[in-house]
C-alpha cells in the first residue's frame, strides 16, 4: 500500500502539467490559425531546391517498402493463425 | 574551453557526431550478444561482457546514445528553426551534450563491472540516472528560453512533440528509475513490475516516438514540398498519444499476477493506441500523396519515408500482441525482439538517421561529405532491419508455438539455432551501415578541414 501516495502524486503531477500546457494553448491562441500553421515548415526549403513545379523523378525504392509492408503482414497473419490454432 | 566552444549549432553537431559513434559502439555489443547467443563459450566468459551484461550494454547504447543523440540533436535543429529563433545558448547545449554522452559512457563502463539496476532499460545507476535528468532539463530549459523569445507566434506540431518528449521523459525517468530510492532504483514486489513496464513502455513511446514523430511532420513537408495536410488533426495526435500512450505499460506484464483492472486498461489503452499512431501517418501520407518519388529523392526524406512505413508495422503488432490470445505464442520469445528492433531501429532509428542527414547539409553549409554512402548505408539498414523481423519473427513463432505444443525451453533450443545465425549474419550488415555512417558523418562535418573536398 505504502506505492500508492507516490502513484497517486504522479498521476496529480502529470495530470496538471498537462492541463497547464493545454490551458496555455488554448489562452495564447495555439489551436487558430491551423491553415498558416500547415506551411511553417516550408520556409526552411533549401535555397535552389527545385520548386514542386519540376516533374517527379523516377524511382523504384518505393516497391522495396511495399514488399516490406506485405512481409510485415505476413509475419502477423502467421501469429494470428497460430494463436487461434491453440484456442 | 575548446569543448564548450560555441558555433552556430555546434549542440546539434555534436549530437550527430555522438549518435553515429554510438551506433557503431552499440551494434558491436549487440553483435557480441548475438555470437553469444549462438556459441556461448566462444568468448571465454569474459566478465565484463557476459550476456547478462552486454545485452542491456547494448540495448541503451542504443536506445540512448545512438537514436537518443541523434533525436535531440536534431531537436535542438527544429525547435530554433520552426520559432525562428537562434537556440538559447549553444553553450548550454554544449554542455547538454556532454552530460549525455557522460552518462551513455558511465552507463556503459558501470554495467560492463557488474552495476545494474535489473529493471529493462532502467539498468544505468543512480549516480548515471541524476547525470540523464540533469542532461534533459539543461535540454529542456535551453529550448524552453528559446521558444519564450520566439518570432513566430504559432508553435508548429513538432514543437509540441519535442516538448512533450522532453517533459515526459523527465517523469518517467524520474519515477521509473525509482530515483528516490538510490540504492535500489526500485521499489518492491509486483507494484515494481508495474512501475518498471509504466517506464519501460515509457521510453520507446513518450522518449523516442514523440521526437521521431517530431522529425517526420518537420521533414516530410519540405521534401515533398507541399503544406502539411491537417495541422489540427496533428494536434488531435499529440493530445491523444499523451492520453492513451502514458497508462499501457501494463501490457507487457499481462502474463504476471498484476490486477485485472489494470490488464483491461492497458489492453484497451493499446488498442486505442491506433488513433495517434493513425493521426500521424494519414496526415503524413495524405501530405505526401502523389509526391513520394520527390520523398525518395531526398537522403533524409528517403530515410523517414521508410521510418513511416515500419511505424506502421510495429503499431498494428503492438495493438496485436497485446492481445492475450495471441500474446499466449509471442510472449517471452524473439517475435518480441523482432517488435523491438522494428520500433527502436526501423522506425525511429531510421527516422532518427533521415534526420541527421536531411539536416546536416543546412547546418553545415555544404553537401553531405558522400550521398553515395549514405545511400549505401539506407540500404544496408534497410536490409538488415528487414533481415532481423523475418528470422526473429519466425524463430519466435516457433518457441511459441513448441511452448504452447509442451515442448520445454531447452528442446527448442537447437531448432532456433539456425535462426540465431542467420540474425548474426544479417547483423553484420547494420553494423557495417554504422561505419559507414560514423565515416560519412564525420567527414560530413570535418572532412573538409583535412583538405577532402566534399562531393
Ligand atoms: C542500431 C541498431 C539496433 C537497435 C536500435 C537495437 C535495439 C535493441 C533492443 C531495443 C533490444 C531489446 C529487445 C527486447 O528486449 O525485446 C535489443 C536486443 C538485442 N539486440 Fe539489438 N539493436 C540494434 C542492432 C543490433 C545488431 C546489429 C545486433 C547483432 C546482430 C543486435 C543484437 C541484439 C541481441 C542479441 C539482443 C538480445 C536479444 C535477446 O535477449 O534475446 N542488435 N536490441
Ligand atoms: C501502438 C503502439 C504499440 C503497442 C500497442 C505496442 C505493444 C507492445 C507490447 C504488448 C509489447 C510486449 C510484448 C510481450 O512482451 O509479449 C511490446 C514490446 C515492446 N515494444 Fe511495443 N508497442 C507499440 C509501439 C512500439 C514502438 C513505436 C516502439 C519503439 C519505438 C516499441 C518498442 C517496444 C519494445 C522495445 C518492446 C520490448 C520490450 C521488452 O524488452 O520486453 N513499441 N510492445
Amino acid at each position: 500500500m505504502a506505492y500508492y501516495g507516490g502513484w497517486i502524486l504522479l498521476v496529480v503531477l502529470s495530470i496538471w502539467a498537462a492541463l497547464i500546457a493545454f490551458v496555455w494553448a488554448v489562452r495564447s491562441g495555439q489551436f487558430s490559425q491551423q491553415g498558416r500553421a500547415r506551411f511553417l515548415p516550408l520556409i526552411d526549403a533549401m535555397p535552389g531546391q527545385a520548386s514542386s513545379q519540376e516533374p517527379l523523378p523516377p524511382s523504384r525504392g518505393g516497391y522495396v517498402l511495399v514488399f516490406i509492408l506485405g512481409l510485415g503482414a505476413a509475419g502477423m497473419l502467421c501469429a494470428v493463425i497460430l494463436s487461434l490454432y491453440h484456442l | 574551453m575548446e569543448l564548450l566552444r560555441e558555433e552556430p549549432h555546434g549542440t546539434t553537431k555534436a549530437f550527430y557526431l555522438s549518435s553515429a559513434v554510438w551506433m557503431v559502439f552499440g551494434t558491436l555489443a549487440g553483435f557480441t550478444g548475438a555470437v553469444q547467443l549462438i556459441a556461448p563459450e566462444l568468448l571465454g566468459n569474459i566478465p565484463w561482457i557476459v550476456f547478462g551484461r552486454i545485452r542491456p550494454i547494448h540495448t541503451n547504447a542504443v536506445i540512448f546514445g545512438f537514436v537518443g543523440s541523434a533525436l535531440i540533436g536534431s531537436a535542438h535543429y527544429l525547435v530554433p528553426t520552426l520559432v525562428r529563433t537562434p537556440l538559447y545558448s549553444e553553450r548550454l547545449g554544449k554542455i547538454t551534450v556532454w552530460l549525455w554522452n557522460l552518462a551513455v559512457v558511465l552507463g556503459t563502463l558501470t554495467l560492463s563491472l557488474g552495476f545494474s539496476q535489473n529493471r529493462e532499460y532502467a539498468e544505468w545507476i543512480w549516480p548515471v540516472d541524476v547525470i540523464v535528468m540533469a542532461s534533459l532539463g539543461l535540454g529542456f530549459y535551453n529550448l524552453l528560453q528559446t521558444v519564450k523569445r520566439r518570432e513566430e507566434e504559432i508553435l508548429y506540431v513538432s514543437v509540441w512533440y519535442i516538448f512533450g518528449a522532453f517533459v515526459f521523459t523527465a517523469f518517467i525517468y524520474f519515477f521509473g528509475n525509482a530515483m528516490w530510492n538510490p540504492f535500489t532504483g526500485s521499489i518492491t514486489g509486483i507494484p515494481d513490475g508495474i512501475l518498471a513496464w509504466f517506464y519501460g513502455h515509457g521510453v520507446v513511446g513518450l522518449f523516442l516516438t514523440p521526437f521521431a514523430v517530431a522529425i517526420a511532420y518537420y521533414i516530410i513537408p519540405i521534401t515533398c514540398r507541399a503544406p502539411l495536410y491537417s495541422h489540427s488533426l496533428s494536434l488531435l495526435g499529440f493530445w491523444s498519444l499523451l492520453m492513451i500512450y502514458t497508462h499501457i505499460g501494463t501490457h507487457h506484464i499481462l502474463q504476471a499476477p498484476t490486477p485485472t483492472w489494470l490488464k483491461v486498461i492497458a489492453i484497451t489503452g493499446s488498442i486505442a493506441m491506433l488513433v495517434p499512431v493513425a493521426a500521424v501517418l494519414i496526415n503524413l501520407w495524405l501530405t505526401m500523396r502523389g509526391r513520394i518519388p520527390y520523398i525518395l529523392g531526398d537522403t533524409g526524406g528517403k530515410f523517414v519515408l521508410a521510418g513511416t512505413v515500419w511505424y506502421l508495422l510495429t503499431c498494428i503488432q503492438g495493438p496485436l500482441q497485446a492481445l492475450p490470445v495471441v500474446q499466449r505464442i509471442t510472449h517471452f520469445n524473439n517475435w518480441v525482439v523482432a517488435h523491438a528492433h522494428m520500433g527502436v531501429l526501423g522506425f525511429s532509428g531510421i527516422i532518427a538517421l533521415g534526420g541527421i542527414y536531411f539536416i546536416l547539409p543546412r547546418i553545415t553549409g555544404r553537401p553531405l561529405h558522400s550521398k553515395f554512402l549514405a545511400d549505401m548505408q539506407y540500404w544496408l539498414v534497410l536490409l538488415g532491419m528487414s533481415g532481423f523481423f523475418t528470422v526473429l519473427t519466425a524463430a519466435g513463432l516457433i518457441q511459441g508455438h513448441g511452448w504452447l505444443n509442451g515442448e520445454t525451453v531447452y528442446r527448442m533450443l537447437p531448432e532456433i539455432h539456425p535462426y540465431m545465425v542467420l540474425r548474426l549474419s544479417v547483423g553484420i550488415l547494420i553494423v557495417s551501415g554504422a561505419f559507414i555512417g560514423l565515416y560519412n558523418i564525420y567527414m560530413s562535418l570535418y572532412g573538409f578541414k583535412t583538405g577532402r573536398k566534399a562531393s
